[in-house]
């Protein structure tokens, strides 16, 4: 290999990861949607909740249209008026709000149960994989629809649900990944020098489980912001005041018989790039990380 | 010794290369032999040593980033460069078979062995399913496979290690070729599975005057059982003629440090001898001759290509200095059997 | 064989039991659905004729106990809403979709394997890379949007398929099915490549995956040795091979897009279990959600049992009596 040994692993990560020229456009991409989701509201022309920005005059504009007070509507509005590229922004920022916040938290408890199962061992790791088992006898969209049925609505719920329905898919990995580490060398080491399991597992085993689980945890932030969509739009989701990706497209449905296409298409759109680039991006993470791991 | 005229096939400057990313690895560097009817010949040489991509070249087996890029395979007479496809096809398993190291891996683990007997048959044959079905079950019978009406419809798994490998032998005879590739058929056996082996696949050759092609790293299944043997090293043939002639007498010090390196009744609590240094990495071989650098033979002239020298019709060895006679700075020959020379 | 079937329903009886129990005290903590079942203005004493009548005073174990009671004589209560059996209400509605589920699977899987093949053989041209990558891409896919543009695609811009229902069935044993009609198919069409596109995308990339692995192997070496068809190594020697792994997730991936039926359904207006469940869960209908989530399960456990015996027939150094 020509690869020179000086390099960081950083920075080997890097270069390896830019070989790949749409890997490079998908993380563009991916900055491009994060950065619009968090700063975009502070420059839309319009607040879309906010009643007195908005005007029934204007509802129901296809894209292109110019509103009264000079500017632009680039995706035309919907019928009580709201520019949809304004409602686009707010909803990118919930959808990836709650598909970061229960995708990472999936991560966390899974990997800490996994861990902590592995390693205890014995009946109480008997006890927790039971567990794990049942949540995985269920697809992770019929968990998350029931504990919705049972919580309501709400992003709080929501999060809940998505956490529910997913780290039981963690915890199963993370435990298999840990027995197998904790069978290796370093581990004896570090049990040799009597240091407490509570070191041992932060320190020493989590550490060398940890680059699986970014792309994991990436690729679960993805899954959880369509899952979240998939949610709202059958209206179990969030509520009608907290407008996510998938709660516009629902209500463009009302409209794609009418022509209207606008109004479900480009929020569909948007919720696609976002889900798209994170994909590719774990994609070519995984590949670079561990080339066993390529399937 | 019989005198093989007609010749089965002929191999002239074959160049095998793998294209990878390191760059261009020469298997098999300018290989030439001939094997004649009924003919057995031994290939020799150590793993790497571009022995069974030889014989994978010759099958037209070889994968990417592998590639046959120069050099003529002439099976009986007709050039396989110039063939097509198709025509390559129904000679394959037909008229030229092969046998893997290993039947662990080389039989198909989820198809039953009746399936890819009869597939082989009827792949060339123009018979019946039920007439393929008999010809697969003499096939078994004939290598000694007992109850061969019955076992034919197990999978490979249900056999074991030393009855797998009858399976492939059996399948490698059904068509009746002119020529079988054995590829260290045998190593991954018990030794005693081995020699019967061994044995009974020279006698079905023998017997059928089927030309036979055996790759080993192991001279010692050699010398029993064939009649030409070329050594390889590094993608070359550096030594080559019949079987007596080269165990006897060998020229080439990489030869005569194979032998030298066997075990024998004369060699008991003596030391034997190691040829010195490793197999060299085929990307970076030493210029001229690529023994070079573990020969004790070796001097300034051995940096250029070495000549091939014919001894006499089949006889051939590719060195400055055959036996280390006239080497300059070492003009002491050494016998194989030698104590420790290091 | 008998054996392991035997073993395999006791197994299955006891996870039933189980999640009978889970779902059970979660669909109890959905709240009171006494609310949404009686007008505002009854009165104090209607209520509490309604919550007995309902069984709902009782504690949670002896609603559990009358509940297991109930079940085993094939009862799962009274739907709340529609006034009738909920088992009734589900078992009408499972044939559509498991109809659709299978529609969809099988979808995935015709349109699948040739491409994954496609892909696996040819990984350095443009046609393997163009679709493994588009493969990705129907990963990401948001099912119920892509549902929505297909509708706008096909009904409404060019007119080609219905956009709801089911269409014209046809009775078989006792069961309506639309794929044995034309007007049915146009109707199935659309839902069932719509739920089917996340399958497909798996199976792409597992077919191509184990395309790409197998080939190495020595056995396909030696099926080219033997002067076998190019046709038959790869229909054969390849795809027996690579089989054993899709058929595995193919199981697994039953319960995921039954599940998923539910949007997809949503969409198309297709009169399965999903609707109803949807409108049940708003309207804490509990009975009709107990009965969708049990007879979802022994869905999954047929369908788990079914995957293990095509395993073992697809690989025979699986026996299943060890298992």
């Amino acid at each position: 290999m020509s690869i020179p040994s000086v390099q960081t692993p950083f920075k080997r990560f890097i270069s390896e990861y830019v070989e790949r020229k749409t890997a490079v456009f998908a993380f563009l991409l991916l900055v491009f949607v994060l950065l619009t989701a968090f700063l975009g509201p502070f420059l839309t022309m319009q607040n879309p909740y906010d009643l007195a920005q908005i005007t029934i005059m204007e509802s129901g504009l296809a894209p292109g249209a110019e509103s009264i007070d000079g500017n632009t509507f680039w995706l035309g509005t919907d019928d009580q008026g709201r520019d949809l590229v304004s409602a686009i922004v707010f909803g990118l920022r919930i959808s990836i709000m709650v598909g970061i916040i229960s995708g990472v938290l999936a991560v966390v408890i899974g990997t800490s149960v996994g861990i902590v199962s592995a390693y205890v061992g014995g009946r109480i790791d008997n006890l927790i994989m039971r567990v794990v088992d049942l949540f995985l006898g269920f697809p992770s969209f019929l968990i998350a629809l029931i504990c919705l049925a049972v919580l309501g609505r709400g992003a709080d719920k929501v999060v809940l649900a998505l956490v529910l329905s997913q780290w039981a898919n963690f915890a199963r990995i993370v435990r298999g990944v840990a027995i197998a580490e904790r069978e290796k060398e370093y581990m004896d080491a570090a049990r040799g020098l009597a240091l407490p399991k509570s070191r041992i597992i932060f320190r020493h085993l989590l550490p060398n489980c940890l680059a699986p689980l970014i792309v994991v945890a990436t690729m679960n932030v993805a899954f959880s912001i369509t899952l979240e969509a998939s949610l709202s739009f059958l209206g179990v989701g969030l509520p009608i005041t907290q407008p996510s990706l998938g709660l516009l497209i629902a209500n463009g449905y009302e409209y794609i018989l009418t022509g209207k296409y606008w109004l479900s298409f480009y929020p569909g759109l948007s919720l696609l790039i976002t889900v798209a680039s994170i994909n590719l991006v774990a994609d070519r993470m995984r590949d670079v990380l561990n080339p066993r791991m390529k399937k | 010794m019989t005198i093989y005229s007609d010749t089965i096939l002929e191999v002239k400057d074959l160049q095998t290369h793998f294209f990878l990313r390191e760059g261009v690895v020469k298997a098999v560097d300018g290989v030439s032999f001939r094997v004649g009817k009924g003919e057995i010949l031994g290939i020799v040489g150590e793993s790497g040593s571009g022995k069974s991509v030889t014989g994978f070249s010759i099958m037209g087996l070889v994968n990417k980033p592998g590639k046959v890029v120069g050099g003529h395979i002439k099976f009986r007479g007709d050039d396989l460069a110039y063939m097509s496809e198709e025509q390559l096809r129904m000679l394959r398993g037909n008229r030229m078979s092969i046998i893997f190291q290993d039947a662990n891996v080389s039989l198909n683990p989820v198809l039953r062995i009746d399936t890819q007997m009869i597939e082989t048959v009827l792949a060339h044959k123009d018979v019946s399913k039920d007439e393929a079905r008999k010809i697969s079950i003499n096939g078994l019978k004939m290598v000694g496979i007992p109850a061969p009406d019955e076992r034919i419809n197990s999978y490979p798994h249900e056999f074991s290690g030393g009855m797998r490998q009858r399976l492939s032998i059996a399948m490698a005879l059904l068509n009746e070729p002119d020529l079988i590739i054995a590829d260290e058929p045998t190593t991954a056996l018990d030794v005693t599975i081995q020699a019967q082996i061994l044995y009974e696949t020279q006698k079905l050759c023998r017997d059928r005057g089927t030309s036979l092609i055996w790759i080993t790293h192991d001279l010692t299944v050699i010398a029993g059982l064939v009649d030409q043997v070329c050594v390889m090293y590094a993608g070359q043939i550096v030594e080559s003629g019949p079987v007596d002639d080269v165990l006897d007498d060998p020229q080439h010090p990489y030869t005569i440090g194979l032998i030298g390196s066997i075990p024998s009744a004369n060699t008991r609590s003596k030391k034997l001898y190691q040829i010195p240094g490793m197999a060299p990495s085929l990307l970076s071989l030493p210029e001229g001759c690529t023994f070079r650098e573990r020969c004790q033979f070796a001097s300034e002239t051995c940096k250029s290509v070495p000549p091939k020298i014919i001894l006499s019709d089949r006889r051939a060895v590719r060195c400055f200095y055959p036996k280390g006679e006239n080497a300059a700075e070492n003009s002491a020959t050494i016998s194989p059997h030698e104590e420790d020379v290091q | 064989m008998t054996l392991f079937l035997i073993r395999r329903l006791q197994q299955s009886i006891v996870v039933l039991l189980v999640m009978s129990f889970v779902v059970f005290a979660g669909v109890f903590a959905i709240g009171n659905p006494i609310d949404s079942l009686i007008s505002p203005e009854a009165t104090e004493q209607e209520r509490e004729k309604a919550i007995s009548q309902l069984g709902l005073d009782q504690p949670l174990y002896a609603q559990y106990f009358v509940f297991l009671k109930n079940v085993s004589r094939g009862e799962l209560g009274t739907s709340f809403v529609h006034n009738r059996p909920a088992i009734k209400l589900i078992l009408e509605r499972l044939p559509a979709t498991l109809e659709l589920t299978v529609a969809a699977l099988v979808f995935a899987i015709i349109v699948g394997i040739p491409l994954g093949l496609l892909a696996g053989l040819n990984t350095e041209s443009l046609i393997g890379r163009g679709i493994l990558s588009s493969s990705i891409l129907f990963f990401s896919l948001p099912t119920f949007w892509v549902g929505l543009m297909m509708i706008l695609l096909f009904s409404i811009n060019l007119g080609w398929l219905p956009t709801t229902g089911r269409g014209e069935t046809v009775e078989i044993w006792g069961i309506h099915a639309s794929f044995l009609t034309l007007d049915g198919l146009r109707h199935l069409a659309m839902p069932a490549v719509n739920l089917g596109l996340y399958p497909l995308a798996l199976i792409i990339r597992l077919t191509a995956s184990g395309t790409q692995e197998t080939i190495p192997l020595e056995y396909m070496k030696l099926a080219k040795a033997k002067g076998l068809r190019r046709r038959r190594i790869i229909f054969i020697h390849l795809l027996k091979n690579i089989m054993i792994p899709i058929v595995t997730v193919i199981g697994l991936q039953f319960s995921v897009i039954l599940a998923f039926a539910v949007v997809t359904e949503s969409i198309f207006a297709w009169p399965g279990m999903g609707r109803l469940i949807i409108d049940s869960i708003n309207l804490l209908d509990r009975p009709v959600i107990v009965a969708y989530l049990l007879v979802t399960v022994v869905v999954f456990l047929i369908v788990n049992i079914l995957v293990d015996i095509l395993y073992s027939i697809l690989d025979p150094r699986v026996r299943l009596g060890g298992m």
